[in-house]
C-alpha cells in the first residue's frame, strides 16, 4: 500500500531538515552576538534594526548553512565513492570487517535516497540564495559558492552512478536472470 | 477503490516529503529588518535636503555639525514613529 521509496525518502529527510533549521537559528543568534547587532525574536522570526545589519548577518548565516551542506555532501560522496557495496575494494572490506566498522559499507538504496535528499537541499538553497542575492538581501558571493557546491556534488554523484552501471555491465551476467536460474553445469 | 486509496496515501506521503524539504527554506525566510524606521529615515533625509536647499540652511555650518544635526533629526523622527505606533496599539486595545 505505502510506497517504500517515499517512506525511505521521508526517513532520510528528517535529519537534514533538523540540522539545517537548527544551524540557521543558532548561527543567526551567535552571529548577532558576535557582531554586537541588536535583534528582536518575534513570531515573524529574527527582526533587525537596519537593512545593512540584516544583510551582513543573513549572508554569514547562509554561508554557515552552505558549509554544513558541503560537509554533509562531502561525507555522503566519500561513502558513495569509497564505501559503496557495489564497488568497494576487497582489501577495504576486509579492513572494515576487522575493525568492526562494516556499518560504513552502504547499499545503493541507502546511498541514492540520501543523495537525492542532500542534492535537493543543495539546489533549494541555490535557488533561495539566488533569489536573496537578486534582491540584495545577501552578498552575491554566497550564491556563487552554493551554486558551485551543488554543481560539483551533482557531478560527483553522477560519476558514482556511472561506476555502478559500469560494474553491473562488467560482471558478465545477464541482469534479467537471478542467481538461482544461472546454469552452473 | 484500492488504486484510489493507494494514490491518496502516496500523494499524502509525497506532500510530507515536500514539506520536509521546504522547512529549511521557510526557516531561512523567517528573518527581516524593520522597514518602517528605514523608510522614515530615508523620507526625512530627502525632505531635509530639499528644505535645506530652499532655505539655504547649513551654509555657514561645518559639514560634521550638519551630519550630527541630521542624525538627531532622524532619531527624533524614529522616536515619533515608535510613539505613534504605540498610540495606535492603545487605541486598538
Amino acid at each position: 500500500m505505502f510506497s517504500k521509496l517515499l517512506i525511505k525518502l521521508i526517513d532520510q529527510a528528517i535529519v537534514p531538515a533538523v540540522v539545517l533549521v537548527s544551524t540557521r537559528i543558532v548561527s543567526m543568534a551567535l552571529l548577532a552576538m558576535y557582531f554586537e547587532i541588536p535583534f528582536e525574536l518575534t513570531r515573524k522570526g529574527f527582526i533587525f534594526e537596519g537593512k545593512e545589519q540584516y544583510v551582513q548577518i543573513n549572508s554569514y548565516s547562509m554561508l554557515i548553512i552552505t558549509a554544513v551542506l558541503a560537509i554533509s555532501l562531502a561525507f555522503f560522496l566519500l561513502k558513495a565513492h569509497v564505501f559503496h557495496d557495489t564497488h568497494i575494494t576487497p582489501k577495504l572490506t576486509a579492513t572494515l570487517f576487522s575493525l568492526r566498522m562494516h556499518g560504513m559499507v552502504q547499499s545503493s538504496l541507502d546511498l541514492y535516497t540520501k543523495g537525492a535528499i542532500w542534492i535537493s537541499y543543495a539546489y533549494l538553497m541555490t535557488i533561495l540564495t539566488g533569489a536573496l542575492a537578486l534582491y540584495s538581501f545577501i552578498y552575491s558571493f554566497v550564491f556563487y559558492i552554493t551554486l558551485a557546491i551543488a554543481v560539483i556534488s551533482s557531478i560527483l554523484l553522477i560519476t558514482d552512478i556511472e561506476n555502478e552501471v559500469k560494474t553491473s555491465k562488467d560482471d558478465g551476467l545477464d541482469p534479467n536472470v537471478t542467481f538461482l536460474e544461472v546454469n552452473t553445469n | 477503490m484500492k488504486f484510489i486509496n493507494k494514490l491518496f496515501i502516496n500523494a499524502g506521503l509525497f506532500s510530507v516529503l515536500s514539506l520536509l524539504l521546504l522547512i529549511p527554506v521557510f526557516a531561512v525566510t523567517m528573518s527581516s529588518f524593520n522597514t518602517k524606521i528605514e523608510e522614515n529615515a530615508e523620507v526625512l533625509s530627502a525632505q531635509d535636503e530639499s528644505i535645506n536647499k530652499e532655505k539655504e540652511l547649513y551654509n555657514d555650518i561645518p559639514a560634521e555639525l550638519e551630519d550630527i544635526i541630521r542624525k538627531v533629526e532622524i532619531e527624533m523622527a524614529n522616536q515619533a514613529a515608535e510613539s505613534s505606533a504605540t498610540n495606535e496599539l492603545e487605541i486598538g486595545n
